[in-house]
């Protein structure tokens, strides 16, 4: 063989080498692509798997929170309707101590007769505030937007707490700032509700000294105002530890305080729930020994004028007997409310058990006043207020709702039906009194 | 064995002893793809200890002394090819440390196939203790891209080498 020949094979071999190299390097690139595409697909799949875990796992948790909703739902209309319950007897209860207390009785039975009072009326304000928490939690408590005066309706609590405060030779102040909105927009039973609330804790607490109500405003636009309303006392301050606990319910800072000072404990955490459905927040600063101030703050539209509120509807009747009508099915209820009346001065009193009756009888009478119990066998009050509202009647009559539930809707429903006014159960003899005032004879 | 260690010997064989002789250890060596190989592919690792020893008759330089200079060589081609290793790393007994744990566990991410030895590193004082594990017997490789190593950080290193048993060799490497 020549040196060239060897030399050619040589670079042939050489060749052949690199052509089975750069083959094999394909089949390897070719066999990755496959890797890569294999991958790829389960890649997605495992994706799409991942996304109906995921899934699955989103819907198993809606479940629970509807299980555990419907769980909080459930409990709050157990004690919504347990506490509505309670009210009927404990109604009869208050009413006949009432009643017992103005008869004859010596000494120690009149103190007997105070002690059912007392207790009846801290058991009604209990499960009013269970009404209200629950009522609140369960997210059906409406506020009302009307025109208010918070110089008015303040002043309007110091005077609730007025005897309170003498009792315990308290001095009761008041600091408005002179930058009080006149009129703006809010539930005024509700504002009066955390006011008295703190300003009746505070005097609670306080042994010497002063409890002082202050309101200014802190921001003011063309439309809007935040508020400060501060109750400050001299009393005998919270331990820092126990100042987040406050507004739980239940939460007295321990029993001990139940038992010397009273209360439910659900008073602040009403409190705090109802600020804060007014868009606002409830604080708290304390130094043991040297007294509490408690705040909270409120947002509201100012209103540009006071809204006309509703003066009551007249009956024009000098020198005659009412006449009234009782439409309630329950006996205590009826009982006394007729000893009630008596008491008030009023003798002409008919008394039925339905809304059947309760219309049947318009039918050849007419009556000044209808007590009207919204609950009722055949028809209720609603629909009775409504058949009356409807007659063709020389003069309409004045109808008051009787109801164990004072909720908002209530007083809604009742007007809507047409009645004039409105009484709670149990029955309080001072509001009675009142309502039957402003009508005048 | 990973196909790019085959391919950087072809061309270490190729630079230091000519083409002529490359063709000649793989007639000798009688290899079953004919010597084709690729970076990306994987063969068995007794192809190129075959070729070393081809190499080792056909050169008279002893398999060791082949082996150990082929890591030295692959070390080199190692900072070409990967210079992200190198990055931020100063001190040449950190970096040997972390053969195992950081680089080999790299490359292990790279190619899930490759056979890698393990390590038993320790310091002691100025002493680097790594004890090399692997049933391939590539000891000298090791050696080979100690000194490597050594040479890229620019330090002169006292290796002793020891083997414990069939399976494990032990470095002592001093700073000099
Ligand atoms: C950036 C540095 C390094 C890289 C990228 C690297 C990468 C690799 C790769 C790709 C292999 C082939 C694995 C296989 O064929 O399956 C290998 C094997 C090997 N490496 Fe490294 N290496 C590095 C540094 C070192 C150092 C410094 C040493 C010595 C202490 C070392 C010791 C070895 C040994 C001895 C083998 C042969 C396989 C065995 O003995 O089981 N490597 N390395």
């Amino acid at each position: 063989m020549t040196e060239i020949a060897v030399t050619v094979e040589k670079l042939q071999r050489r060749l052949e080498r690199e052509k089975r190299a750069k083959q094999e390097a394909e089949r390897l690139l070719e066999e990755k692509s496959l890797d890569l595409y294999q991958a790829n697909q389960q890649l997605l799949l495992f994706t799409a798997d991942l996304e109906k875990i995921v899934e699955l796992r989103t819907n198993e948790l809606k479940m629970a929170l509807m299980k555990a909703e419907a769980a909080t739902r459930a409990k709050t209309d157990f004690l919504a309707t347990i506490s509505h319950e309670i009210r009927t007897p404990l109604n009869g209860v208050i009413g006949m101590a009432r009643i017992l207390s103005d008869t004859l009785l010596d000494d120690e039975q009149q103190n007997y007769v105070h002690v059912i009072d007392t207790c009846g009326k801290t058991l009604l304000s209990l499960i009013n505030d269970i009404l209200d928490l629950t009522k609140i939690e369960s997210g059906n408590l409406e506020l009302e937007q009307r025109a208010i005066s918070i110089v008015d309706e303040c002043n309007s609590c110091l005077k609730i707490l007025n005897e309170q405060a003498t009792k315990q030779q308290i001095r009761l102040e008041k600091a408005y700032a002179s930058n009080i909105p006149a009129y703006l927009l809010g539930d005024a039973t509700r504002l009066k509700q955390i006011v008295t609330n703190l300003l009746s804790n505070a005097i609670k607490f306080t042994h010497h000294g002063k409890v002082t109500l202050s309101v200014e405003a802190v921001e003011i636009s063309n439309t809007n105002v935040a508020l400060k309303i501060s109750v400050s006392d001299t009393g005998i301050g919270i331990a820092p530890d126990k100042i987040d606990r406050l507004f739980k319910p239940f939460s007295q800072v321990d029993s001990s305080t139940t038992r010397k000072y009273g209360g439910t404990g659900l008073g602040l955490a009403i409190c705090a729930k109802l600020v804060n459905l007014m868009g606002g927040n409830i604080g708290v600063e304390s130094e043991p020994g040297k007294g509490t101030t408690f705040f909270f703050t409120l947002t509201a539209q100012l209103a540009t004028q006071e809204i006309a509120t509703k003066t009551n509807h007249v009956i024009q009747q000098e020198n005659k007997q009412l006449s009234i009508l009782i439409a309630e099915d329950n006996l205590i209820n009826q009982k006394v409310l007729q000893i009630s009346l008596k008491k008030l001065g009023f003798t002409q009193i008919t008394i039925v058990n339905d809304g059947m009756q309760c219309v049947e009888l318009f039918n050849h009478q007419t009556f000044d006043v209808i007590f009207m119990d919204m609950q009722m066998p055949r028809i209720d009050g609603l629909d009775a207020t409504r058949i009356i509202r409807s007659l063709n009647l020389e003069k309409q009559p004045h109808i008051i709702a009787l109801t164990a539930n004072a909720f908002q809707e209530d007083v809604k429903l009742c007007n809507e039906a047409g009645m004039d006014d409105f009484l709670a159960k149990p029955l309080d003899a001072k509001i009675l009194k009142e309502k039957l005032k402003l009508l005048k004879f | 064995m990973k196909g790019m260690v085959f391919t950087e010997f072809f061309s270490l064989v190729e630079t230091a002893f000519g083409e002529d002789m490359l063709d000649d250890i793989i007639d000798d060596a009688n290899l079953p793809n004919g010597g084709a190989y690729t970076a990306v592919g994987t063969y068995n690792h007794m192809e190129l200890v075959a070729m070393v020893i081809a190499l080792s008759t056909r050169s008279e330089i002893p398999v060791p002394d082949l082996v150990k200079t082929f890591g030295t060589y692959l070390f080199g081609r190692f900072v070409a090819l990967y210079p992200n290793f190198f990055d931020n790393v100063t001190d040449s007994f950190v970096f040997l440390s972390g053969i195992e744990n950081i680089i080999h566990a790299e490359v292990l991410k790279l190619y899930p196939d490759a056979n890698l030895p393990k390590f038993d590193v320790q310091i002691e004082g100025d002493e680097l203790v790594m004890i090399y594990h692997s049933n391939r017997h590539f000891a000298d490789l090791a050696e080979g891209l100690i000194i490597g190593a050594s040479q890229h950080f620019d330090e002169d290193f006292k290796i002793v080498k020891a083997d414990l048993d069939e399976n494990s060799t032990e470095f002592r490497i001093v700073r000099q």
